[in-house]
């Protein structure tokens, strides 16, 4: 053999093995895309799909930058969710305290109803066979009274335990804060209190109970009223707010320029019955707000520190969410 | 004498009410439970039964149950210490005669109890109609005119359907009369009357 003949030969083998690779190579890029395109691109838009089931997405640009900002989105959407899981266990919790709350008012009720009934009858009785003077007689009535007093405080305690039955209406935070403003003018005068609304124009309206939404107008007043002595000014300003979800909302919000709210005192505004030196402070808020949660779209206190308190209550406007 | 049977568990109240309903010319029994009330009127039926919802073993609603069997026209008069009238609103529907919140106005009350007995002595009582006067027992509609007999006639028509009645006359006419006659002689007659 001639050295030739055999780089002729040694050439025809190294051909020989390029073809084969480079067949092979063909071969294994054919499989990678075809790896590529229905292992992991097609179950990427299938992802895609899955995450943007809110909105539709374009699946024919590119998948993993929109992929990536469904996930954003996700991750985004799992952080409010965790906000308002939150949220309604504090409502939850809530619920909890109300229901002994009920329990303990149900069982107070019934053993404070029985000695009355006792009482009133002897009194009855007492009454009938005695030949009283004008001011015995005085004595009889005003021991009634009181009783019958005394019974309606249980009466309230049972009813502030039972949520009532709500009678919701479509109907315009405006009407009802005149309404509550009206009824309470005698009051505000007793107090030396005035009352300024601030209104650009009527509120569109809300879903609510307007009897239960003017109680809770009227406790706020009221307990703004009784925290300020001597007397003072409240400013209820009505705004629509445009959040950042597109949703219209009624806000009405009650300040006053009294103390404030002891910052001890702040976190036990929602619960019910706080008496502060001596003076109802949370009671009226307790009354209304969440213990009625159904009859408010939302609720937001801003206590203030030092002077002033105001209470902000904020309400989804009726087809306001688009 | 009409009797009164008082079931409450609270002892006070049965004692003061006693005494309350003896000075009103009643005669009073007491029973602290349910089971003790119910063997009571097993025993001889009252005219009329005070019944507190909330008792202990068996349940105001239970007992009323079984005092509706023994003797479905003794009226009962439900007591309730809860601001939840449910119970007592229940029992109304089943046919307690009325329920009274604790602690009641106690003239209300007793005006209560004596419509209460009122009630079930109508439904006790017959009404005669078309009686001669010598063999009346009790109350009777009288008299043979024809616009009488038209009357008589109108409450045989009446009285067999299921039909509302509404009987007008002027005061004094005997139109409660015709309506418990009209009571007595429907299919409902076994039931209360209130």
């Amino acid at each position: 053999m001639t050295a030739k003949q055999e780089a002729l030969t040694e050439a025809a083998r190294l051909r020989d093995i390029a073809m084969a690779i480079i067949v092979t190579h063909v071969l294994l890029v054919m499989l990678l895309a075809y790896l590529l395109v229905y292992q992991i691109l097609n179950p990427l838009r299938a992802l895609l799909l899955e995450t943007g089931r809110s909105d539709p997405v374009e699946v024919s640009g590119d998948v993993v930058q929109t992929l990536s900002q469904s996930v954003r989105g996700l991750i985004e959407d799992v952080g409010q969710t965790q906000v308002a899981l939150e949220k309604s266990r504090e409502n939850l919790l809530h619920s909890e305290k109300m229901a002994m709350v009920g329990k303990l008012a149900a069982g107070m009720a019934h053993s404070v109803r029985n000695p009355f009934t006792s009482v009133k009858m002897r009194l009855f009785s007492l009454s009938r066979s005695l030949k009283l003077s004008g001011t015995q007689k005085e004595d009889f009535d005003v021991i009634s009274e009181e009783i019958d007093h005394i019974d309606t405080i249980v009466q309230n305690f049972l009813e502030f335990s039972r949520p009532p039955r709500l009678k919701m209406q479509a109907v315009s935070p405006s009407t009802v804060v005149d309404t509550a403003v009206k009824l309470l003018c005698y009051r505000l005068d007793s107090y030396n209190v005035k009352a300024t609304i601030h209104r650009d124009r009527e509120l569109p309206a809300v879903n609510a109970d307007p009897d239960q939404f003017k109680e809770v107008l009227v406790n706020l007043v009221v307990n703004a009223c009784e925290a300020m002595t001597g007397g003072g000014a409240i400013d209820i300003h009505e705004r629509v707010l445009q959040t950042s979800t597109d949703r219209q909302q009624a806000e009405i919000r009650i300040t006053d320029d009294g103390p404030g709210i002891p910052p001890a005192a702040v976190k036990k505004v929602f619960d019910p019955f706080l008496h502060h030196q001596g003076r109802r402070h949370g009671a009226g808020v307790e009354h209304c707000l969440p213990n009625h949660p159904r009859a408010w779209g939302a609720r937001r206190s801003h206590l203030g520190e030092g002077r002033g308190t105001t209470f902000t209550i904020v309400l989804p406007i009726i087809g306001g969410n688009l | 004498v009409s009797t009164i049977l008082i079931i409450d568990d609270d002892d006070q109240l049965r004692i003061s009410f006693e005494r309350l309903l003896k000075e009103e010319g009643y005669a009073v029994r007491t029973a602290a439970s349910g089971e003790a009330g119910i063997r009571m009127i097993d025993d001889a039926i009252p005219d009329l039964v005070l019944l507190d919802v909330r008792l202990p073993g068996m349940s105001g609603l239970e007992a009323f149950k079984q005092i509706h069997r023994i003797e479905s026209k003794l009226p009962v008069i439900i007591m309730t210490a809860f601001g939840t009238t449910e119970t007592a609103i229940e029992a109304t529907k089943m046919g307690a005669f009325d329920y009274v919140i604790k602690p009641f106005d106690v003239p209300q009350m007793l005006s209560t109890i004596r419509q209460a007995l009122e009630a079930g002595r109508f439904m006790r009582s017959p009404v005669d109609m078309d009686a001669s006067p010598d063999k009346i027992q009790g109350e009777a509609i009288i008299g043979k005119s024809p616009a009488m007999q038209e009357v008589y006639k109108a409450i045989g028509r009446v009285s067999a359907t299921d039909a509302t009645v509404l009987v007008r006359g002027e005061s004094g006419s005997g139109k409660e009369l015709v309506a418990r006659a009209l009571y007595q002689h429907s299919a409902r007659s076994e039931n209360p009357f209130w």
